[in-house]
């Protein structure tokens, strides 16, 4: 995966923002993540416009983090959501 | 005649006696319950969709078949304990039958029925179900949420111990309404295995099979030990995060809350989808209203009142 990747929350994943903390549940996995602030952000950037590029772009002007340490950081989480179904490809 | 028993607010109705619960008055039950002969077997379609490796105390042997297999059939659901009988619940939750495998004794029917068939029942009947033990102190209920063999048992028993009757062994039934979220006693039983017995009472008092599989031993209530047989407020959730280290109680974020949470609720149909985004929203409605902490402890009856201190404390202090 890289930042050129574009991705969505499918539609059977659903969601809840409880204070800075977001929680997803796969329906058809039966499968509970927890994202903290920092990853709540980032599904919050995707979820406008799916683009990785941006919301790195996004998250670089708001978290005090070097560009390739933020990259690396949501490339990890982005490839860990997809592989428990939370994710997945734009178009 | 049928037997008439109340479990978790549930009026049962039974073909066999079931020593356990307490008798009740009814005559309109919510549930009826039929054990039936363990020669009556027929051949049913299944479709299987669910299994539980580990055993009800949270025990996995390698390459050993499925504690319990779920799978639906024509009128309802099928709950195959491979080693002791299914049972089949009905679609509409409203009728349970028993075909035990020959030779099983009555007493691990009854286990089965009582602490593993009905919370999944339940879970299909009530907003949610959780798999914690409960007591009450002060008017309220505190309920202590855990995987199979952490300690939940062991830790109300020694609040019970120190006067605070027992709400629920491992099965708590939450309501919520106008004012907030009620918890339901479940039944005057607790299962502790024998050390913890040993351990946690310091006179003799009658003990029970639990099984013919297990070594626990059943409490039912007694002058010393009481049960609680009304509904009341939740107050608190703790979270057992048993540990090497020493006796700490650490806030829950709710998002926190929600995904320790939401594993320790009962589902009997994991397929369900818009059963499992009903039970989401209630699990984030949950820890949205009522606060919830990881316990963290050493797994030693020494450490047990220190525990019991903390969280009453904190308590005290408002939560």
């Amino acid at each position: 995966m890289t930042l050129n990747h574009r991705l969505r929350v499918p539609d059977e994943v659903a969601i809840r923002k409880i204070d800075n903390d977001t929680v997803l549940l796969n329906l058809q996995t039966g499968t509970y993540f927890g994202l903290d602030a920092v990853g709540s952000r980032l599904l919050e950037l995707l979820e406008q416009n799916g683009e990785l590029a941006a919301a790195h772009r996004a998250m670089l002007e708001e978290f005090d983090v070097a560009p390739e340490i933020l990259e690396a950081d949501l490339l990890r989480l982005s490839q860990e959501m997809s592989a428990k179904g939370l994710l997945e490809p734009l178009n | 005649m049928p037997h008439a028993y109340r479990i978790c607010d549930l009026l049962l109705s039974s073909n066999s006696v079931l020593p356990e619960l307490v008798p009740a008055e009814g005559s309109d039950p919510d549930c009826h319950f039929e054990l039936l002969s363990a020669e009556e077997h027929p051949v049913v379609e299944v479709d299987w969709f669910h299994s539980w490796k580990a055993d009800e105390n949270g025990l996995e042997e390698e390459n050993k078949e499925p504690w319990l297999r779920l799978g639906r059939v024509a009128d309802g659901y099928l709950l195959r304990f491979p080693s002791c009988g299914d049972f089949i619940v009905s679609t509409d939750t409203m009728r349970i039958e028993c075909r035990p495998l020959p030779g099983i004794p009555e007493v691990t029917v009854r286990h089965l029925l009582l602490d593993q068939v009905i919370p999944l029942v339940l879970s299909r009947r009530e907003r949610i179900v959780l798999h914690a033990s409960a007591v009450l102190t002060r008017n309220c209920v505190i309920a202590f949420a855990g995987n199979s063999g952490q300690g939940k048992s062991t830790l109300a028993m020694s609040f019970a111990r120190e006067g605070c009757p027992l709400f629920a062994d491992d099965c708590l039934v939450l309501r919520v309404g106008l004012e907030g979220w009620m918890a339901i006693p479940s039944y005057p039983g607790i299962r502790l295995w024998p050390s913890s017995v040993d351990a946690l009472l310091r006179e003799s008092v009658p003990t029970r099979d639990v099984a013919d599989y297990t070594s626990k031993r059943r409490l039912g209530e007694t002058e010393m030990l009481r049960y609680a047989s009304g509904s009341a407020p939740l107050r608190g959730l703790f979270v057992l995060a048993c540990g090497a280290g020493e006796v700490a109680l650490e806030k829950l974020s709710p998002g926190q809350a929600m995904i320790a949470l939401v594993k320790f609720a009962y589902n009997l149909d994991v397929k369900d989808v818009s059963f499992l985004r009903r039970q989401f929203d209630t699990v984030a409605r949950l820890t949205e209203d009522v606060p919830a902490y990881a316990i963290h402890y050493p797994r030693e009856f020494a450490v047990l009142s220190t525990v019991r201190e903390i969280i009453l404390t904190h308590l005290e202090e408002g939560l």
